[in-house]
């Protein structure tokens, strides 16, 4: 049998060579070998999107890199699933980040990167879609109760929504409990500003940068 | 010397040639409200009625005063055209493709063999016509269209981005088929007088795909739609969303006579990254177009003119709430520059 160390290096593999099917094979050989889920998740699957991720910011690996690589982890990790949460067992947890393209934009990619990017960072990402309603965001920050709000605007149309965001949060008594941070193709550091966002994020690597720093 | 119409002055800016002064024009959409509430013809209507997108076009001309007719205002009549779902637009707001139609190479061929005559798209042609029998002798008539490979994105959906990774021979297929499509729309329009192509090709960027699947999966297609142009003494113009500016030599091999960069990147380093084509831009359609004064948008208009830019242009397209006064100091900045 494969030691721990073997597997896990399987793991990274499966994710550097973009493969689902070896991603599922090596979660279920890792559980049949009684190795730690969480563990297998961290130092394999989640140390290779590291290394995805680093290399997309270095412009070596693109976008369908990125979005293979962390297809196939997720194929790995839903194998793991279920051992996960009979261990009751939590990978560590920075924050919660409450993540959504704004209403009336239906663009999802960069939002995803940055969602992916957070989740390796090891903050809870709660994802909730996109061309999402004011009104849906403050009702679901009143019951997640995350610590980051973020929208992405991808439309110069469509930014405008960002600062009903927070207006809405205001009104509804929530803003001041969480951090709210924009990000988008045509949002800048000048947009946050006029709008009263807490955090500009100008891409993934930057939004990751900005959240550790405050969690 | 000053005896170029607006036509013939800006055919030979984007080929190169030499004139008496810039052409004030938006190769992106010029759509506003302000122009709707002049000329009474709205969004969403205007992007569904021959007429009333041709009198909002034209309002790009008589409101504004750009030197140029041009249609339309979205991105999503091909999506449309295929069946792909779309959200309404409103009065401030383009139309959005949020359904897919193609999941696999097996799906392509239920879509072969169309006819142009149906939908949305005749629509945009037939607007073309009514602008260029009204102008086409002196203004230049521009058309605009969605890129083959954001195209294929709209058609597939967000896993594109992953199918021409994980699955080439799909990727190719899908692409070709775009490419097809986007060579005929091009020539109908062309047929009803459009003189000036404008692909818009959003998500083809170099820097998010990479020089090696954007060589295989970009420039092949937009030179096919280039070729076909050229045959029609047509220029074609590229517009693609981001920096762009790594990606400025490949795009350029498609043989575009001109390549629309946004405001992410720096004019002066894109006027000297290209070697035939020339570099349309790049105002900040919000932090600058639409926020700011007229001052300060001469002032911006003047660095960006310094930079070396072939033409003055929004660096995306025009946000719908932009004040008119602004957009005229824009045209005010380009009539005034001599090369």
């Amino acid at each position: 049998m494969a030691t721990k160390a073997e597997i896990i290096a399987k793991a990274k593999a499966a994710i550097l060579d973009f493969d689902e099917e070896a991603a599922e094979e090596v979660a279920n050989e890792s559980l049949k070998a009684g190795i730690d889920p969480a563990e297998l998740i961290q130092d394999g699957f989640t140390a290779a999107m590291t290394e995805v991720g680093d290399q997309f910011e270095a412009g070596t690996l693109f976008l369908p890199h990125v979005i293979a690589a962390s297809e196939a982890m997720s194929a790995g990790v839903k194998v793991l699933t279920p051992a996960l949460e009979k261990m009751g067992s939590e990978s560590q947890n920075r924050g919660t980040v409450l993540i959504c393209t704004i209403e009336g934009d239906i663009h999802t990619i960069g939002k995803d990167i940055v969602a992916t990017m957070l989740k390796i960072a090891g903050f809870k990402v709660v994802d909730l879609g996109r061309d999402i309603a004011i009104k849906d965001i403050v009702s679901k920050t009143s019951e997640v109760k995350p610590n980051v709000v973020a929208t992405s605007a991808l439309m110069t149309t469509t930014m405008v929504n960002q600062m009903q965001v927070e207006e809405q949060l205001k009104e509804a008594g929530l803003r001041a409990g969480v951090k709210t941070m924009v990000g988008g193709a045509p949002v800048t550091q000048d947009w946050a500003n006029k709008i009263g966002a807490d955090i500009y994020a100008e891409n993934a690597a930057d939004a990751v940068t900005k959240l550790k720093a405050l969690f | 010397m000053s005896n170029y119409t607006p036509k013939e002055r800006l055919a030979r800016i984007l080929k190169g040639q030499s004139v008496d002064r810039m052409a004030a024009i938006s190769v992106t959409q010029t759509g506003t409200v302000e122009q709707m509430e002049a000329c009474g013809a709205f969004w969403p209507e205007a992007n569904e009625d021959a007429q009333l997108m041709a009198k909002l076009g034209e309002a790009g001309h008589t409101v504004v005063g750009f030197e140029a007719v041009r249609v339309p205002f979205d991105i999503t009549a091909e999506a449309e055209f295929f069946g792909c779902k779309i959200k309404a637009g409103t009065k401030e707001q383009q139309p959005s493709v949020i359904g897919h139609v193609i999941k696999n190479i097996d799906d392509i061929a239920k879509f072969e063999g169309y006819s142009l005559d149906h939908g949305r798209i005749g629509i945009i042609c037939e607007a073309i016509k009514i602008l260029a029998d009204k102008y086409g002798k002196e203004l230049p008539v521009i058309g605009s269209m969605i890129g083959p490979f954001s195209l294929a994105q709209h058609l597939n959906g967000d896993d594109w981005f992953m199918n021409i990774f994980t699955d080439e021979q799909f990727g190719l297929k899908l692409v070709e088929f775009a490419t097809e499509f986007n060579v005929a729309y091009a020539k109908k329009m062309v047929e009803n007088g459009a003189d000036t192509m404008v692909i818009i090709d959003p998500t083809a960027s170099a820097q998010l795909i990479g020089a090696e699947f954007y060589e295989k999966f970009v420039v092949p297609s937009h030179k096919k739609i280039v070729d076909a142009m050229n045959e029609l003494n047509v220029p074609t113009v590229l517009h693609i969303c981001g920096d762009t500016t790594a990606g400025l030599a490949l795009m350029e091999s498609s043989g575009v006579n001109a390549i629309s960069v946004d405001q992410s990147v720096d004019p002066a380093t894109a006027v000297k990254s290209v070697k035939t084509a020339v570099i349309v831009g790049n105002l900040d359609p919000v932090n600058v177009l639409w926020n700011k004064t007229p001052e300060f948008i001469k002032e911006k208009s003047k660095e960006v003119l310094d930079a070396g830019v072939a033409l003055l242009a929004p660096g995306c397209g025009i946000v719908s709430k932009t004040p008119t006064e602004n957009l005229q100091a824009m045209v005010e900045m380009a009539k005034a520059h001599k090369y």
